[in-house]
């Protein structure tokens, strides 16, 4: 027999809402909006929320708890599979369900998916190399904390979706390619490292990028020489009261280099070390200072320079 | 389990039989109150199992009644149907001075009294049976789709939310300007 839930107290209606796991929930909040307002209010927190991009879907993945602390392992994560229609694939372990909203779209069911969990942005947004941009348009994103391009990605992809997806952190774990536009985007933080880190899949540094870099925080597998680490240092420590947007640069060689080179002809100082590496003090005419980090990591003892501009 | 017998008016309620009590109840002999609902029917019901309830707890706490006065006076609940609170005076001597479990099996089964029983022990502040009831509402919807849910909790659409919402404006309206109305008739 039927019950009329919303003649409930809010508390009553509250605490039952609570009660539910996060499939039921997503399904009760379809049901009108006002069941929506009452899913949000509900406050309900996501454990981890991560979409997934392919050649023609969306997978919308929600996690409720940590594993360990999940009850129902079955009822703990829900994924959600999105094309441009306004139907879409349910697994919330009662098997696939298809369900069906004649006003939504992709971009849609997106949005009333993070709104009703209250969150604003996606947490980590992964694009396969499957992906491309034809499809994607379709699309409008939220913007994503982590936007992460997965080993066959084009260059152009990454270019592209980049330009077009709002994202705070992004990862890209391709195969290297002529990153000098890359690095000159506009972004507050670029990690540059292919699945597979090897001398052979380095991503070629010249000082010219260094110098037109754009990236709040950079961290990239890097094969760059010596010379132009010098070279840039030397530049810096000359400039003047003159603006360098980048914080954070972390370079990372996988090859062994002589610090005397990197370092030849620049007044520093040393402030730690050596035992775990050695820090070092550079400071300019206007009173900027940078600390330059070299340190051996891992069994191979092998070289990562992070730049820090304070 | 408490005994009920039918009684006529809460002011003059006919004696009615005790309850069996557990096997271990306390040295120290219980006081014991009475509660009628709807249908007038006079529960017996031990402290310690109203206890249960933060709106009779604060009633009794405050009267300070005798075992005669409160026999006199059953406290009455006209708002709640006879079986309801039957069923919750039930839980209460079963649940009573023992910790309530996470999983209550006990609870009544019975889905078409569901909406009542949370109404009723929402209004008596019984928080422990709120919270099993909350979870059998919710139970009532698991692995349902919305429409399933919508039919299930009798959730109006959007257009019927609207159309209603247009009904009470108009209603409003209407109520308004007979108002303004008879306001304006006085001053004439």
């Amino acid at each position: 027999m039927p019950i009329r839930l919303l003649s409930l107290s809010t508390k009553d209606i509250k605490y039952t809402l609570n009660c539910m796991n996060v499939g039921d929930l997503i399904a009760f909040s379809l049901c009108s909006k006002n069941a929506k307002n009452l899913t949000k209010a509900s406050n309900r927190k996501i454990w981890k929320i991560r979409a997934r991009v392919f050649e023609d879907g969306v997978r919308l993945d929600l996690m409720a708890r940590r594993y360990e602390e999940a009850k129902n392992w079955d009822q703990n994560e829900v994924y959600v599979i999105l094309d441009t229609s306004s139907s879409v694939e349910m697994f919330r372990g009662y098997g696939i369900e298809t369900w069906m909203e004649p006003e939504f779209t992709g971009t849609l069911w997106i949005a009333h998916l993070l709104s009703i969990f209250n969150e604003s942005m996606i947490p980590v947004l992964k694009i396969t190399g499957k992906c491309h941009m034809g499809f994607l348009n379709n699309f409008i994103f939220p913007k994503c904390q982590t936007l992460r391009f997965e080993r066959e990605c084009s260059k152009e992809l990454i270019e592209q979706c980049v330009s077009k997806l709002s994202a705070e952190h992004v990862e890209v774990e391709t195969s290297p390619f002529d990153v000098s536009k890359t690095l000159a985007l506009n972004l507050k933080s670029l990690s540059l490292k292919p699945c597979f880190e090897s001398l052979e899949n380095r991503f070629e540094v010249k000082l010219e990028d260094l110098l037109a870099l754009n990236i709040v925080d950079l961290r990239i597998l890097a094969k760059i020489t010596e010379k132009d680490i010098n070279r840039f240092l030397k530049l810096w420590m000359m400039s003047n009261h003159q603006f360098y947007r980048p914080k954070s640069i972390e370079l990372n060689l996988m090859e062994r280099i002589s610090e005397d080179r990197i370092l030849r002809g620049i007044k520093f100082e040393i402030l730690d070390g050596p035992r775990y590496g050695t820090l070092y003090g550079l400071k300019r005419a206007d009173e900027k200072e940078l600390k330059v980090s070299i340190r051996s990591v891992g069994i191979d003892r092998l070289v990562e320079i992070v730049l820090q501009f304070l | 389990m408490s005994s009920t017998e039918q009684g006529t008016s809460s002011a003059a309620p006919a004696e009615p039989t005790t309850a069996p009590e557990s096997a271990a109840a306390p040295e120290v002999p219980e006081s014991f109150y009475y509660v009628h609902g709807k249908d007038k029917v006079v529960h017996k019901v031990s402290a310690g199992a109203l206890q249960h309830s933060a709106l009779i707890h604060g009633m009794i706490s405050n009267l300070g009644y005798t075992e005669e006065q409160a026999k006199a006076n059953p406290f009455p609940f006209e708002n709640i149907d006879g079986d309801i609170l039957q069923m919750v005076v039930d839980w209460c001597n079963q649940h009573k001075g023992k910790p309530t479990p996470p999983e209550d099996t006990n609870l009544p089964k019975q889905k078409e009294k569901l909406f009542d029983l949370v109404l009723a022990v929402n209004y008596l502040e019984i928080k422990e049976l709120l919270t099993y009831c909350c979870k059998q509402v919710a139970m009532m919807v698991k692995g349902k789709s919305p429409e399933e849910i919508r039919e299930i909790w009798m959730i109006p659409t959007d257009a019927e939310d609207e159309a209603a919402e247009k009904e009470a404006k108009k209603r409003a309206g209407k109520e308004a300007a007979g108002e303004t109305a008879a306001a304006a008739g006085d001053a004439k």
